[in-house]
């Protein structure tokens, strides 16, 4: 069964073999376009991270409640360091840490308000 | 005076008397001499021939032999010489002589001796009378001259010993005639005696081939044979043999020699061999077999795998070892090897392999490789071990039958039957999970699921690769692309990774996606192994949206079921309720009616929190899909709130009453209450599934009229496409123009010289065109329905619009256009009614949401609780954000990672 889809897969030319075997042996192109990506992708991240940010801004804006306020203040600062490190090309752990923070700030401050 | 002589005067024997004496000695040495001779010869022939004949009945010993050759030649060195020194040195005087004569005649004798003694009387001529002396010699040679001395020679045996050496050679001369071997061999033995030299036997048997001690299996029954050597004389027709003081075995005469079976033996013991004259003694031992003890493997691995020799146990006679391995066997034995031997054979491929080739034989006709020739194997003999010569596997698997003999000649029960399996060095497994196999998600999710792969061997490397496919005409390339995962090394058989996979981060756009997960092993040449393919659809908001409203659908349609088996159940409680007395509803009839509405309620409440549980799963679906507008979300909310109240307050309340209303203790008043107050519980719910539905079917018909809008602009979108694919064939800007021969323009599609490139893109442009006319005939269709439900003025107009600009009939002419290559005039066409179907979609999406559908009040009207939810929506849809924002920089991340480890593995 499984052989018939992965030879569907080649007839296809969906797996090409021929770029499958290209692949084993990456050339420094394809290693430089992998770092053009990611170049690109921190940047789109980045750009992602601000928007979101000015989302919060402006929720602060409506809101009322001062523990909501000081959390979602919280979340822009973090925000604003995670956008600064995509901006460097930092993809690494403690990024991803700080957005993990963001998203429990969030919640904190979803949580305040209905209360 | 003569007496004054004082000088003895000696008187010697006559001379007559003393020839006498001289030949009684004569004789007498004669016989004696003789005697002693033939008592010498007589003694060696009596010895050889007591040899001779005692050979003819057994093996005479060598000491034996020895005796008797001495006892024989004794005769001769000692008896002759001692016959000798009596005969002849004891008689050499006159005086022995004499006495030997007096023996026979003493008188004579006695004077002889007198007159030997008289000879040598030395006294003087006063005291002695030699006249005297003389006369009386003289007197008694006169007697002895009248005697015959020869009577006085003591008995002789010469005649008789003579007689017995004639005999005795007479005899050695027939034994030599008749048996001239056996003569020989006789006198050979009995001349040397301890020589060695074998008894002749008339029967000559070849015993080389059987050793003596001979070593028999334990326990086991056992055959000699012995066969009669060439130059045998004797040819008997039955042999006998017993082993130890068993019973004697007959056997007759074979061409083979003589076969004796005998039964098995624990014990050590002579076997008695009898064949015509032979007579053999064979020490018998029986010994348990020699038994490999053990038998190990030495498997040499193929060099690309970069793996250790491995030792395996294979007693149990068989192992499977990869294709291209070396393979030494070491064994060791129960006993001391002297011999062993083996054979490596191929053997066919067995069943199982066949299945595998018969696949490739549908398509390949090819015959299968000849079996190679067997050859032997190798082997060298250390004590009680052995070790092969490397065997390399090919491609066959190959049966190597052991036999090993041991220093005492004992051969291995059975033959040790080797089997050894040809394993292929088989493709890694790659699998997926955590996802799948198809799935929708929108350009900026993130997949998050891991890559597993085993391998019997080493794993080099794990990732993904994917490849786009557009499904419908645009100018844009599909996405192709791959990401190493993990690196292996030989020792790992097995290796997982988690994959994080988000199409934004590779750049991907909305289309549909084969992702597969690959693991590569260090086989040479060999293709990667793929994992079953995820088919993954990466829409846009649009088609997120129309998708969703597809779900919104179904699941409106079960809570309207849902509602109407609510509304029967409490019919049927209605009915029970209105029975006349409270005691009937105790009755078991009604009691089992109770117990039926209280199953009957609770699969409903089942239902309903399977409805909730899509429900909240539509809810996160339409969250992140920002086109959807917040009043919808917010009745989408609304519907979900009391869905989730139903499942687990209102109907769960309804099921206790039902229940309380069966029991027994309770008097039929209270159970008539409970009835009743379950039923009203249940108004309540049912009245609340309406309203439920209400605002479910109040948002989706924000949905559809939001979706109206994404209809018309993928419309929009799909004619667009079509126009720019027509544009850029036209202009030589795409792949498949630059594979074409002849350009697109002015080509006619019917003509044979039409590009086949062409061809196929105008037939795949052509279906396009009519499913996206196919699909704006449906969108006018449902402006058209929604319109007489909804009756907004907004979805009239579009619909009248429609109508008006025949599009429909348009949409038709332009698919035939596509198909009769009139590109030019086809694309701008297309591209107009791209423009017009986008340009009612802009209409739609300027009406304010009330106007399109909904009856949600503005901005500046909306109360706390709607405040709330905005509130809460835009936090959900921040956290939504944030979260696709951390995986796609975790995708990110790998992606860099990916590109380390290359560089890494290339080092």
């Amino acid at each position: 069964m499984k052989k018939t889809i992965l030879t569907s897969l080649l007839g296809l030319g969906l797996m090409a073999p021929s770029g499958a075997e290209e692949s084993k042996k990456p050339t420094e192109a394809a290693k430089a376009e992998a770092a053009v990506k990611h170049d690109k992708g921190t940047q789109k991240l980045a750009d992602d991270q601000d928007t979101v940010s000015a989302d919060v801004q402006e929720l602060i804006d409506e809101q009322t409640n001062a523990k909501v306020i000081d959390l979602l203040s919280q979340v822009e600062t973090l925000m604003a360091e995670t956008t600064d490190r995509l901006d460097e090309k930092n993809t690494g752990g403690e990024t991803i840490a700080i957005q993990t923070e963001i998203i429990e700030k969030i919640y904190e401050a979803a949580k305040e308000k209905s209360q | 005076m003569p007496d004054s002589d004082p000088s003895p005067q000696l008187t010697p024997i006559p001379k007559e008397l003393k020839k006498q004496l001289a030949e009684f000695q004569r004789q007498l040495w004669r016989t004696k001499i003789v005697e002693a001779i033939l008592a010498g010869f007589f003694g060696l022939i009596i010895s050889f021939l007591v040899v001779f004949v005692l050979d003819r009945f057994i093996a005479t010993p060598p000491l034996a032999r020895l005796g008797i050759l001495i006892a024989g030649t004794s005769l001769f060195a000692i008896f002759a010489p001692l016959m000798m020194r009596r005969w002849i040195y004891g008689h050499r005087k006159e005086g022995q002589l004499a006495r030997l004569i007096s023996k026979k005649f003493p008188k004579l004798g006695d004077r002889l001796l007198g007159v030997v003694e008289l000879q040598d009387q030395k006294e003087s001529h006063k005291t002695l009378s030699p006249e005297l002396r003389a006369a009386a010699m003289a007197h008694v040679a006169r007697q002895v001259g009248k005697k015959d001395m020869g009577e006085a020679l003591p008995i002789s045996h010469y005649k008789m010993l003579g007689l017995g050496v004639a005999l005795g050679a007479l005899c050695v001369i027939l034994g030599f005639s008749f048996a001239p071997k056996a003569g020989s061999n006789a006198l050979k033995r009995w001349l040397l005696p301890l020589s060695g030299t074998e008894r002749y036997t008339f029967t000559q048997l070849d015993l080389s081939g059987l050793p003596n001690p001979y070593t028999v299996p334990y326990d086991e029954p056992f055959v000699i044979i012995v066969p009669l050597k060439e130059e045998t004389d004797d040819r008997p027709a039955i042999a006998a043999a017993r082993y130890g003081l068993q019973d004697w075995l007959e056997t007759d005469l074979s061409e083979k020699g003589y076969r004796f079976e005998f039964q098995g033996q624990q014990s050590s013991d002579v076997l008695t061999l009898r064949v015509g004259d032979a007579l053999h003694r064979i020490r018998i031992e029986p010994e348990i077999r020699p038994e490999l003890t053990a038998l190990d493997a030495k498997v040499t691995l193929p060099a690309y795998l970069q793996l250790e020799t491995k030792t395996i146990d294979i007693r149990s006679g068989t192992l499977s070892a990869l294709a291209g391995s070396k393979i030494e066997l070491e064994g060791t034995f129960s006993r001391d090897l002297k011999s062993a031997t083996g054979t490596v054979s191929a053997l066919p491929p067995d069943d199982e392999v066949v299945s595998t080739f018969e696949e490739a034989s549908e398509t390949e006709t090819e015959q299968p490789a000849p079996l190679p020739d067997p050859t032997p194997l190798e082997l060298t003999i250390f004590e009680d071990r052995i070790t092969s010569s490397p065997i390399e596997l090919g491609e066959f698997r190959v049966e190597i039958p052991l036999q090993w003999t041991d220093v005492k000649g004992l051969e291995s029960s059975t033959s040790f039957n080797l089997k050894i399996q040809t394993a292929h060095d088989q493709a890694p497994l790659v699998y997926t999970q955590g996802i799948e196999r198809q799935i929708v998600i929108l350009a900026g999710e993130t997949l998050e699921f891991e890559v597993l792969t085993e391998d019997d061997y080493g794993i080099q490397e794990i990732g993904l690769m994917w490849q786009g496919e557009f499904t419908k005409p645009t100018d844009e390339s599909p996405a192709s692309g791959e990401l190493l995962l993990k690196q292996g090394s030989p020792s790992n058989s097995r290796l997982s990774e988690l994959a994080i996979f988000s199409p934004k981060t590779h750049g991907i756009v909305p289309q549909k996606l084969t992702l597969v997960g690959y693991a590569q092993d260090f086989k040479p040449e060999r293709e990667r192994s793929l994992s079953e393919p995820i088919i993954i659809y990466i829409l846009t908001e649009d088609e997120h949206a129309q998708l969703l409203k597809q779900r919104f659908d179904r699941l409106i349609g079960e809570l309207e079921d849902a509602a109407r088996r609510e509304q029967n159940n409490l019919d049927t409680n209605e009915r029970l309720d209105q029975l006349n007395k409270p005691e009937d509803l105790q009755n078991e009839e009604n009691k089992e009616k109770l117990a039926q509405q209280e199953d009957a309620e609770d699969q409903n409440a089942e239902k309903m929190e399977e409805i909730t549980k899509k429900m909240e799963e539509l809810f996160k679906d339409a969250a992140r899909n920002k086109s959807i507008e917040k009043e919808t979300m917010k009745k989408m909310a609304d519907s979900l709130q009391n869905m989730k109240e139903l499942a687990k307050q209102d109907l769960p309340e309804i099921e206790k009453k039902l229940n309380e209303s069966q029991d027994n203790k309770s008097t039929p008043e209270k159970a008539k209450k409970d009835l009743q107050e379950a039923i009203e519980k249940q108004k309540e719910a049912l009245k609340k599934m309406q309203e439920t539905i209400k605002k479910a079917n109040e948002a989706n018909n924000n949905f559809e009229a939001s979706t109206f809008i994404n209809r018309l602009k993928r419309a929009a979108s799909d004619e667009d496409g079509i126009s720019n694919k027509l544009v850029s064939s036209m202009t030589g800007q795409n792949s498949e123009s630059k594979k074409a021969a002849t350009p697109l323009l002015g080509a006619a599609a019917e003509s044979d010289t039409f590009d086949p490139v062409f061809r196929r893109m105008i037939e795949m442009l052509g279906t396009q065109q009519r499913r996206t006319g196919s699909d704006v005939n449906w969108i006018q269709e449902d402006l058209a329905n929604f319109y007489a439900r909804t009756q907004k003025e907004i979805h009239k107009e579009i619909v009248d619009d429609m109508k008006k600009s025949e599009i429909s009939l348009k949409l038709e002419g332009l698919q035939t256009r596509i198909s009769k290559n009139r590109s030019f005039t086809a694309a701008l066409e297309a591209k107009k009614w791209g423009a017009q179907l986008r340009e009612w979609a802009k209409k739609l999406e300027g009406t304010p949401p009330d106007a399109a559908g909904g009856d949600g009040g503005g901005e500046g009207g909306a109360n706390p609780e709607e405040k709330d939810f905005e509130f809460m929506l835009k936090v959900m849809r921040m956290v939504q954000a944030e979260q696709d924002i951390r995986s796609r920089t975790r995708s990110l991340e790998q992606l860099m990672r990916s590109v380390e480890l290359r560089k890494a593995g290339q080092n």
